[in-house]
């Protein structure tokens, strides 16, 4: 204290140390702490050019990852509206008797293909009721109903 | 300059030697700057912060160091500017008015967990907590480090004259505060 430094007897009472304490061990590990720190911010700055090439394709990247995340959203929407479409269309499709006969040929197995050869013919003509049989079982209803539309 | 301080400078601007200089001049001041910041801010953790910020600003500004003043000037130069800066920050990012920042302070000696004073001893901290921000600095730094004036003046950029008035008007609100609250 300086020589015209007096206080009163109030202050000159109180211990002038300071009444505040550190946690233990604080001023010897500080120097380590530091260091870590500092060397840590100076390793830091090697890290920031590939950042900042990251940075720079980042906005790239997430346009195309948007434009193909919006493709395949469209895509399978239109693609289900356009079979929907074929389906719908106008166009039928004729079946010639060719057709029909080819078709259950190729549906037989290799015996039933000989047994129907080595058989007599029973009849000349199907009747109706065996032609709406040998449809229903070759066709779909649809494609009935594509047909007689 | 003492001739240790002037050979830490030395080894500080040397790239070989600026590691080993750097820690001689940590374990050298480490505590006085501790309990000079710690009185600013109050609070332990924001002192461990801005030490360790006061330091790196050495570590990297020591070229820039132009040794007109003493290192132990420069140095308690640094803390003080980055104690300052760091309650002013946090007055703007809590949206404190400016005259706010003792009852901050207050709530900090409050609730520190490492006050081993008595009860006059917390009775006088909370007296210099509400005293204006120079006056403060300059009680503490008379008061419990027992700083000339002519040292303050070089670390505060304030004339020897503005500061004993300071100290003047310090202590009577601090002699005022403690026989009011007897």
């Amino acid at each position: 204290m300086e020589k015209n430094e007096k206080y009163t007897e109030k202050l000159s009472e109180i211990d002038q140390h300071s009444p505040f304490r550190v946690p233990d061990d604080y001023f010897d590990n500080f120097y380590a702490r530091l260091d870590s720190k500092l060397h840590g911010k100076e390793e830091n700055r090697s890290v920031v050019k590939e950042y900042r090439l990251y940075h720079f394709l980042k906005p790239a990247l997430a346009i195309a990852a948007s434009i193909s995340a919006i493709i395949l959203m469209l895509y399978w929407p239109i693609g289900a509206i356009r079979q929907k479409n074929m389906a719908n269309s106008d166009q039928t499709v004729v079946y010639s008797i060719e057709d029909v006969y080819f078709t259950m040929v190729s549906n037989l197995d290799e015996n039933s293909f000989y047994a129907l050869l080595s058989e007599p013919e029973k009849k000349e003509k199907l009747t109706m009721d065996e032609i709406a049989s040998i449809v229903n079982s070759t066709f779909s209803d649809f494609e009935i109903y594509a047909e007689t539309k | 300059m003492q001739k240790e301080d002037q050979e830490l400078v030395e080894g500080l601007k040397n790239e070989k030697s600026k590691n080993a200089a750097f820690k001689k001049l940590v374990e050298k001041y480490q505590e006085k700057l501790y309990w000079h910041i710690r009185k600013i801010v109050m609070n332990h953790d924001d002192t461990d912060d801005i030490l360790q910020n006061a330091f790196i600003k050495v570590w990297k500004n020591i070229d820039s160091f132009r040794e007109e003043s003493t290192l132990y000037t420069w140095l308690f130069r640094i803390a003080t500017n980055e104690s300052l800066t760091f309650i002013t920050s946090r007055k703007r990012r809590s949206m404190l008015p400016l005259n706010e920042t003792s009852e901050h302070l207050m709530s900090n000696l409050l609730a520190d967990p490492y006050f081993e004073g008595d009860e006059i001893q917390m009775k006088l901290q909370k007296a210099i907590v509400q005293l204006p921000e120079k006056q403060r600095l300059v009680f503490n730094m008379k008061y419990f480090d027992g700083m000339k004036y002519e040292e303050m003046s070089a670390i505060l950029n304030t004339s020897e004259g503005a500061l004993k008035a300071s100290f003047f008007h310090a202590v009577r609100k601090v002699e005022d505060y403690l026989n009011k609250n007897d």
